[in-house]
């Protein structure tokens, strides 16, 4: 039985109707099959017939259109339905009962088009030639039925298991998946040969059963397809909601799930291809998704459903610290020795850093699932190299540049059950701009006198005044390169300074520390040879 | 028609019935462990004080961070280390410990505490003072400790931190 809610769609979509009523005589053989207007074809309610979309009331004229109409449909079927108008009342509501003769043994019904349709369950399907040669009462050609159907089955039954059962696979452990594929593979091959024997499975029966259920089957995979993609995006929000990094292989759910797809597709055209004429391949491409509108509803539902779960996943492990550890406070210290440093780096040169100490406290998730997750740190400082300092219940490593060894970020490994008080904590420098740290001022070397022996003296100044709040550090610095005797005269204010000359390089070296506002000014006489 | 139409209300009740017990269930999961994720930073400070007269000086020696999922209140456990003056000479004076976070923080941002040991014998003390607050966000904290000299407070160096909770 069919139930429609609109008579109008006699009026309005005739080919539906005829294919209908196609469907429903071919379906019943040798009885009669129903097409009832005033029923709602969901619930089976009851509700009324109707002239149109609107719930109103059908005339007594609209009836005798659509009979009529319905009549030139019938007689246009090959061969002409024969069928029977019933109008009836029941609880005030009009239905309309249309009883149709089913096939007689021996024949069937085709559309004005050519198209033998028939109904399975809720669906429609277009006939092949294999079931217009059961309906005639024909046998069946054996070159056309079990050899090709046999091999066809197989293919598409091996294509599926091994789409279906990597990406399954895959999705566990993708380093395992090939191999394992192989042994279930074998495995559920067996057990389907051990159960068609013992069950005595024909192959006709189980390639008509692999036919009708492979649509439900294709569906299935693609409506995974928004979820992979979904899953794909939201993976990327990680970082932003718990602050750590990590990879996951399933970033490439979407190819793989595409790959098990093209599987499943290609088996699908192979167990269909044993009988199959062009023209029905192209009625059949043609009407796939029509034929299967409520199966293409239902994969739509799951596919919504499956898709909100796949974008949730990542803001419900982030928010309640599921499966992937989140930090949950960091504790970052600038300057943690109030002290700023100068280094030399050649000539007039300088740079200034900062030692800083960033503390990261973690949260243990509920079962572990990701253990190695990075946390980003970067350093633009490469002078002093970074430190581990605490390590609690994690394994840090730090993430350095190879070429200048500035800090990237830590590499964390949860270890032991990483049950509570997950911390780790890390040293390392910042470059500062000098300007904002010291002023330092490298005087023009001044000829003072020039002496009969061609060597002259030399007057130079070298001065640093303290910018910053912190104390100044002065490092290992290289301020003049004299051949011999000097005269050196040093003004500190808030601080210390040493000055000495180094014997082997020969230059007049500094080192030192200025308070706040300290500085010192370093002038120095020498002889320079000419 | 009616014996179609009661079936599907009672599959309909049966849908909902089920899908109610699975929100609730679900929700129910959700709310536990909510209870169980941290939501307040525990802040303590080790603090060493000394008082003599109506003088008082205080240092803070550290401050350590810690998330918990409830509060666990103010704690004060600071307690002589010696009595000055061979135990017989009393002060007045005492200390305040006060925690700031600044404005881009959501939640309590200011928390004050002073510290009156339960005896009044000028010396050195020392202990540790802790407070849970809920505190969310991108912030810097500062704790300050001051000492009251002859009736004015007078804040000893401080301590701060940049703090990010996730």
């Amino acid at each position: 039985m069919e139930a429609k809610r609109s008579i109008g769609l006699i009026r309005v979509n005739p080919s539906k109707i005829e294919k209908s009523i196609v469907a429903i005589a071919n379906s019943c053989p040798a009885s009669w099959g129903w097409l009832v207007f005033g029923v709602d074809n969901e619930s089976f309610d009851l509700v009324g017939a109707m002239s149109g979309l609107r719930p109103e009331a059908v005339t007594t004229e609209d009836k005798e259109t659509c009979k009529q109409r319905f009549s030139q449909i019938a007689s246009k079927t090959r061969p002409p339905i024969s069928y029977e108008w019933l109008e009836l009342q029941c609880r005030d509501q009009d239905v309309i009962i249309i009883r149709i003769s089913g096939r007689r043994e021996g024949e069937f019904f085709q559309t004005s088009q050519g198209a033998a349709f028939y109904r399975l369950d809720d669906d429609t399907y277009v006939a092949e030639q294999s079931q217009i040669r059961r309906w005639l009462g024909e046998p069946e050609l054996a070159e056309q039925t079990s050899s090709p159907v046999g091999t066809a089955l197989a293919i598409y039954i091996i294509l599926c298991l091994v789409g279906l059962s990597w990406a399954v696979l895959w999705v566990l452990d993708p380093l395992q998946a090939y191999q394992r594929t192989i042994w279930t593979l074998l495995g559920l091959g067996t057990i389907i040969l051990i159960a068609a024997h013992l069950m005595q499975w024909k192959v006709e029966n189980m390639a008509a059963w692999c036919k009708e259920k492979s649509p439900v089957l294709l569906l299935a995979a693609i409506s995974f397809v928004p979820a992979a993609l979904m899953l794909q995006l939201s993976l990327s929000f990680y970082p932003m909601l718990s602050g750590l990094y990590f990879t996951t292989h399933l970033s490439d759910a979407l190819s793989t799930l595409l790959k098990a797809i093209l599987l499943i597709i290609a088996g699908g055209v192979v167990l269909h291809l044993p009988g199959l004429s062009l023209a029905h391949a192209k009625l059949g491409i043609l009407s796939w998704i029509p034929n299967h509108s409520k199966l293409v509803k239902k994969a739509a539902v799951a596919s919504l459903i499956i898709g909100l779960a796949a974008t949730s996943i990542v803001p419900l492990d982030s928010y309640f610290v599921l499966g992937t550890p989140k930090v949950g406070l960091v504790e970052s210290k600038y300057v943690t020795d109030d002290t700023a440093y100068l280094y030399h780096i050649e000539l007039t040169k300088f740079g200034t850093y900062v030692k800083n100490q960033e503390t990261i406290h973690f949260l243990p998730p509920v079962v572990l699932l990701v253990r190695q997750v990075w946390y980003s740190l970067p350093s633009n400082c490469s002078v002093e190299p970074p430190k581990l300092i605490l390590q609690n219940e994690v394994s840090a490593t730090l993430d350095t540049d190879v070429s200048d060894g500035r800090l990237h970020g830590l590499w964390i490994s949860i270890s032991g059950d990483g049950s509570s008080n997950l911390v780790t904590a890390v040293t390392y420098c910042t470059e500062l701009n000098v300007s904002s740290v010291a002023a330092i001022t490298f005087s023009a070397e001044r000829t003072v006198e020039t002496l009969s022996n061609g060597t002259r003296r030399v007057q130079q100044t070298f001065q640093v005044v303290n910018l910053s709040p912190y104390r100044l550090n002065i490092g290992f610095t290289r301020l003049f390169y004299s051949t011999g005797y000097f005269e050196e005269a040093t003004n500190v204010t808030r601080g210390r300074a040493d000055v000495w000359y180094d014997k082997d390089s020969r230059w007049i070296c500094l080192a030192g520390e200025l308070r706040e506002d300290g500085s010192v000014t370093i002038t120095v006489l020498y002889n320079a040879v000419s | 028609m009616l014996s179609v139409r009661g079936v599907t209300e009672t599959n309909s009740l049966r849908s909902l019935g089920a899908a109610l017990l699975i929100v609730l269930l679900i929700g129910g999961i959700a709310f536990y462990r909510y209870a169980q994720l941290p939501k307040f930073v525990d802040v303590s400070a080790k603090v060493s004080l000394w008082r003599r007269d109506n003088y008082g000086s205080a240092t803070l020696n550290a401050v350590s961070f810690t998330l918990t999922p409830e509060s666990l209140g103010d704690r004060d456990n600071v307690s002589l280390r010696w009595a000055a003056g061979e135990g017989n000479l009393t002060s007045s004076a005492h200390w305040k410990i006060v925690i700031i976070a600044n404005e881009s923080a959501s939640g309590n941002v200011i928390w004050d505490h002073e510290i009156r040991p339960n005896t009044d014998k000028a010396g050195e003390y020392e202990g540790v003072v802790s407070t849970s607050l809920y505190l969310k966000g991108t912030f810097t904290i500062w704790v300050v400790l001051s000492s009251i000299q002859n009736g004015v407070w007078v804040a000893e160096p401080s301590f701060s931190q940049r703090i990010i909770t996730y």
